[in-house]
């Protein structure tokens, strides 16, 4: 329960609030279940609704683990979003420290955070450090790389060899990264479509009870 | 141009209330209990009308702006490369402009033309346009090579482009899919009681058949409603970005 609420608070929502929903939710079904069970309806029908509240709750607790990745997904996709103008400031033949810079106003306040802290690092240590632990803040290892081919340029006084290494490091990456996203993006489409499946075996299901059901009473009546 | 949109917007009327329709009828022939298919029937409009119409009109805008701020940038940047005038630019790209982005440029006279590149990013509300704009402000004051100034961002609107024209290419393709896909199932359903008409009086007479066959047809309405929201979710554009539309159904 304690990685739970860690997990809540690091995406800035309200434990007590969101422990609250939940458990008003799971009351709420509880008493609809109460009311089910004075209804006389099939027990199978019982089960499935017994069944359901625990798989409601799991996945419930588990989206909050979902919500952080995708938090960082985002900054994942923000950083190559923004370093595509960098990319552009530095061909243009602005400085690393500079490009950085005027990339803030384009930045979200938690990616802005991070740029702030890599500038002042950068100005209190002229080694490879700083860069390297900005991209340890990101979910993909390959942004190490990016950084690194960045570093270069600074420690070379921005030489136009690697700014052409940069960009075809920087251009590998992003590509890489949007024909996965691309990919992900179609197969989500496939896995909706497998759910027909879903619906033909609801038909099947219904319609082998009824039958069931059928030869049962014609069993009884011989 | 209203006019164009308002018959769209009755064609997808008649498609709402016609798949509606449809569903009601279709539970009304294989459960023969009308309050069932009345309920749904009720929902399926709602659906319809409520849930897909709102995504819809949110991508129809998501897809008409961005078509339009590519176009915009390359337009204004080649132009700016010939003219070397900002001021020449802009007003010779008005002409070319359409619907509302055509009124809100006009409406724009009183404002120099960098305040009013800066206005449009409400409108276009995307990254790329919002760095287009600095770049703008740096070449009328620093001035240089507008060409290179934005060669990559030209490349970087391109591929942009190319992406959400992939996108709707194979969304058209999947939605058919999808289509056949539960069009079969519906088809095994007809089929079997088709082939059960012998036992099917004594079928429909079970309690628990009219309410199965319904919830059937709930499970589809919501595998549609993911299916839908998935093909109108352009967020891929604007990955990280908050984004907040104005929601214009006229225009639409």
């Amino acid at each position: 329960m304690k990685k739970i609420k860690n997990l809540i608070e690091e995406l800035n929502l309200n434990y007590k609030k969101e422990i609250g929903i939940l458990l008003a939710i799971d009351i709420f079904l509880i008493l609809g279940l109460v009311g089910i069970l004075f209804l006389n309806i099939s027990f199978i029908f019982i089960a499935i609704y017994v069944l359901m509240i625990p798989i409601f709750n799991y996945y419930y607790l588990n989206r909050y683990q979902v919500l952080k990745h995708k938090k960082e997904l985002k900054l994942d996709n923000e950083f190559i979003e923004l370093f595509s103008y960098i990319r552009i400031y530095l061909f243009n033949q602005e400085t690393v420290y500079t490009s950085l810079k005027n990339i803030l106003e384009f930045s979200s306040p938690k990616m802005k955070e991070r740029i702030e802290g890599l500038l002042g690092s950068i100005d209190e240590n002229k080694t490879i450090q700083p860069f390297i632990d900005f991209a340890r803040l990101f979910q993909n290892k390959l942004i190490e790389e990016v950084m690194i081919s960045l570093y270069e340029m600074v420690n070379t006084g921005n030489s136009e060899l690697y700014l052409n290494q940069f960009i075809k490091v920087f251009e590998d990456f992003k590509n890489r990264y949007e024909k996965d996203k691309e990919t992900k993006r179609y197969d989500k489409f496939d896995r909706y479509n497998m759910l027909s499946l879903v619906g033909s075996g609801m038909i099947m299901i219904i319609l082998s009870l009824a039958v069931i059901s059928l030869v049962g009473e014609v069993s009884n009546g011989f | 141009m209203k006019k164009k949109a308002r018959i769209k917007m009755n064609k997808r009327i008649i498609i709402y209330l016609l798949a509606s329709i449809l569903l009601a009828l279709l539970n009304l022939y294989t459960t023969k209990d009308f309050i069932f298919s009345g309920v749904l029937l009720i929902i399926s409009i709602i659906f319809f009308f409520l849930l897909i119409e709102k995504e819809y009109v949110k991508y129809k805008r998501i897809d008409k702006t961005t078509h339009e701020c590519i176009a915009f940038i390359n337009q204004f940047i080649i132009t700016l490369s010939i003219n070397h005038s900002i001021q020449t630019t802009f007003e010779s790209i008005k002409d070319s402009l359409k619907d509302e982005l055509k009124i809100r440029v006009e409406n724009m006279e009183d404002k120099s033309v960098e305040d009013a590149l800066s206005a449009l990013r409400e409108y276009f509300n995307l990254n790329i346009y919002d760095f287009f704009v600095k770049i703008i402000k740096q070449y009328i004051d620093n001035g240089g090579d507008i060409l290179k100034l934005t060669q990559l961002l030209i490349f970087d609107s391109r591929k942009l482009q190319t992406s959400l024209d992939d996108f709707k290419i194979v969304s058209k393709r999947k939605a058919i899919e999808f289509i056949s896909l539960w069009g079969l199932t519906f088809l095994i359903l007809i089929i079997i009681q088709l082939s059960l008409s012998m036992f099917y009086d004594s079928i429909l007479k079970m309690e628990f058949y009219s309410p199965s066959i319904f919830g059937f047809f709930l499970v589809f309405l919501l595998f549609l409603y993911l299916f839908m929201k998935h093909i109108f979710n352009l967020s891929f554009i604007n990955d990280w970005r908050e984004v907040s539309y104005e929601e214009d159904k006229e225009s639409n």
